[in-house]
């Protein structure tokens, strides 16, 4: 509560600057590189949602960008739906999904919720890919339409961006007020101790119903988002491979910090794409680098006493040292 | 002054273990209760029944005009019953001040459209929240340390801060489960006067505690468990000079004068 008024500028200016990002890159692949930068960003803040915030280690959060993405794609290819209503119920049908996943998870405790979530995106994708007459199987959905909102046609990658860029804004400020709420209050504390949870009054399985409903809502709304840009939907897209993969983006920047999650996805989407090499070992990398992280940083680079915590304290701490003595020289002198 | 908690014939049986054997308390509105009795007496179980966190094996439990034996903890106690742990258990990654609001979930009535487009109604229980809980914490003299996390405060303040958000609910009745355990004789003091404090806000208060010095000096009355069993129940001085509580924590006389031979 006390942050949102500190941290509220400072978001600010990252969003305006972020408005200029289409002058500076003219290049239309970067400017892809960057749009995927966005909305994989927006499934990392959900994860971070269900992961950082609530504690429940979710493996199947791809699936749920499949579902969101399958959906859209669907209504509006086939039943000529509008953009907006596509979209939307996109978000609300993951967000149904997820209350009928948590409900599943209801009083299952952590490890089991993990195994049921792996479960769950396998489900899904074999659903995406045998489902033959819904989502064409394994050839996907080609040529989804753009988005067009009130006539106008978001279909070039600048025009996209924007949209992009207002559709995580949107999704950041209402999950940083989720979690400075008293909803967000609940769900850190059932992942910090659920027992004395449920001691200050919440009731820990519908909390964690909830949780899943909301986070999911937002994966789904950026799953369909994301395959009316790249206007392909393909099974291959939503494997439990995906699922981890957009998980470490979520660690790398650090669980239960929102920025970090941005940073963290703009690292891994945009590495990969820097060579060729790191592209074909990304799983391997990526993987190696989590072992590092868990064992030195294991909250991430801006979670709580991270990296990045690390790392100013450090710099604050070295001119302290220089300083030090000479206040004692002048105390003596 | 009537009855707030009424615990009638309760049994706890784990398995072949008899841990509370037809208990009968009564906790009157604001009085001190203590509960003493040697470890393993059933008094941490007790507390787990009585608030739903474990079901009885047989018996009833009546709270403030309600009978709570089935009902699971989050409701227990949104009706008024806070506690604190023998293991201290805080919320260890959020700060001193978001664990003390935790505890007045319950109180906040807000919506999601309410959270996500900050109504004014919204933004005034969440000041109002805050507020409070930062009164709670000048109280127990914790307004230093309410953006720090709380897994990084000391041991005695952590306690603290579990009190605190066990008062911030508005209890009508405080379990607390060995508040001075870990403490040293001089915490133990400032505890009791906390105690004494707590009181005047208006909860009564159910208190386990090791610590015949505190136990004695700030309960109204108190109630000796043995073996699952009530075995006494009275003022501190009746129970101090009762015979089957000295031969509870001490043994039988004719038991220590056989090891002295």
């Amino acid at each position: 509560m006390q942050g949102s008024r500190s941290f509220f500028p400072k978001s600010l200016f990252f969003f305006i600057a972020a408005l200029f990002i289409p002058l500076a890159i003219t290049n239309d692949y970067h400017l892809r590189v960057v749009n995927m930068v966005v909305l994989y960003s927006i499934v990392a803040l959900s994860i971070n949602l269900i992961v950082g915030f609530s504690g429940q280690l979710d493996f199947g959060r791809s699936a749920f960008v499949g579902v969101g993405a399958y959906w859209s794609a669907i209504m509006m290819q086939r039943f000529g739906f509008p953009f907006l209503p596509a979209f939307l119920s996109a978000g609300m049908i993951c967000a149904l999904v997820g209350a009928g996943l948590g409900l599943l998870c209801r009083k299952s405790s952590f490890d089991y919720l993990t195994l049921i979530t792996i479960g769950f995106n396998e489900m899904c994708r074999l659903i995406f890919l045998n489902w033959q007459s819904v989502t064409n199987g394994a050839m996907g959905l080609r040529k989804v339409p753009p988005p067009v909102i009130f006539g106008y046609v978001f279909d070039t990658n600048v025009r996209y961006f924007y949209f992009s860029l207002i559709l995580l804004s949107l999704c950041y400020v209402l999950i940083r007020r989720i979690t400075e709420s008293k909803l967000g209050r609940a769900f850190q504390a059932i992942r910090d101790d659920p027992i004395a949870a449920a001691y200050s009054g919440i009731s820990v399985p519908d909390y964690k119903v909830l949780n899943f409903a909301v986070g999911s809502f937002f994966t789904g709304i950026a799953g369909s988002a994301m395959v009316h840009y790249t206007q392909y939907a393909s099974p291959y897209n939503y494997t439990l491979d995906e699922s981890i993969y957009i998980l470490q983006m979520v660690i790398l920047g650090g669980l239960g910090s929102l920025p970090g999650s941005i940073l963290g996805t703009a690292l891994l989407v945009i590495l990969p794409e820097i060579s060729r090499t790191f592209y074909e070992y990304r799983l391997a990398s990526v993987g190696l680098l989590m072992v590092f992280m868990m064992m030195w940083a294991p909250n991430g680079i801006l979670g709580r006493q991270g990296v990045g915590e690390k790392v100013i304290g450090l710099a604050r701490f070295l001119p302290v040292r220089r300083k030090a003595p000479q206040e004692k020289g002048r105390g003596v002198s | 002054m009537s009855v707030l908690l009424k615990v009638e014939r309760l049994d706890k049986f784990f398995g072949g273990v008899k841990a509370l054997v037809g208990v009968d308390i009564d906790v009157k509105t604001d009085e001190i209760l203590g509960v003493i009795g040697p470890n393993g007496a059933g008094k941490t179980t007790l507390f787990n029944v009585v608030t739903g966190f474990e079901p009885p094996t047989r018996g009833s439990v009546f709270f403030d005009g309600h009978e709570i034996t089935q009902r699971p903890v989050y409701r227990v106690c949104q009706l008024g019953i806070a506690r604190t742990f023998q293991n201290i258990r805080l919320f260890g990654q959020m700060s001193v001040i978001d664990n003390v609001m935790v505890g007045m979930h319950s109180e906040l009535k807000t919506s999601l459209l309410g959270i996500i487009l900050h109504l004014r109604s919204h933004m005034s229980k969440e000041k109002g929240a805050y507020l409070k809980a930062m009164k709670i914490l000048d109280f127990l003299g914790l307004h230093e340390v309410v953006t720090e996390l709380s897994s990084n405060l000391p041991y005695g303040m952590q306690r603290k801060v579990e009190i605190a958000r066990a008062l911030s609910s508005d209890p009508k009745l405080l379990l607390l489960d060995e508040p001075s355990a870990g403490m040293n004789p001089q915490e133990a003091l400032e505890l009791m006067a906390l105690i004494g404090e707590i009181r005047k806000l208006g909860p009564a208060v159910v208190v386990i505690e090791h610590n015949m010095q505190v136990v004695m000096g700030i309960s109204d009355r108190i109630v000796v468990l043995n073996f699952g069993e009530k075995i006494c129940e009275g003022t501190p001085e009746q129970v101090q000079n009762t015979p089957c509580v000295i031969e509870a924590y001490l043994g039988k006389e004719e038991e220590s004068d056989a090891s002295g031979n």
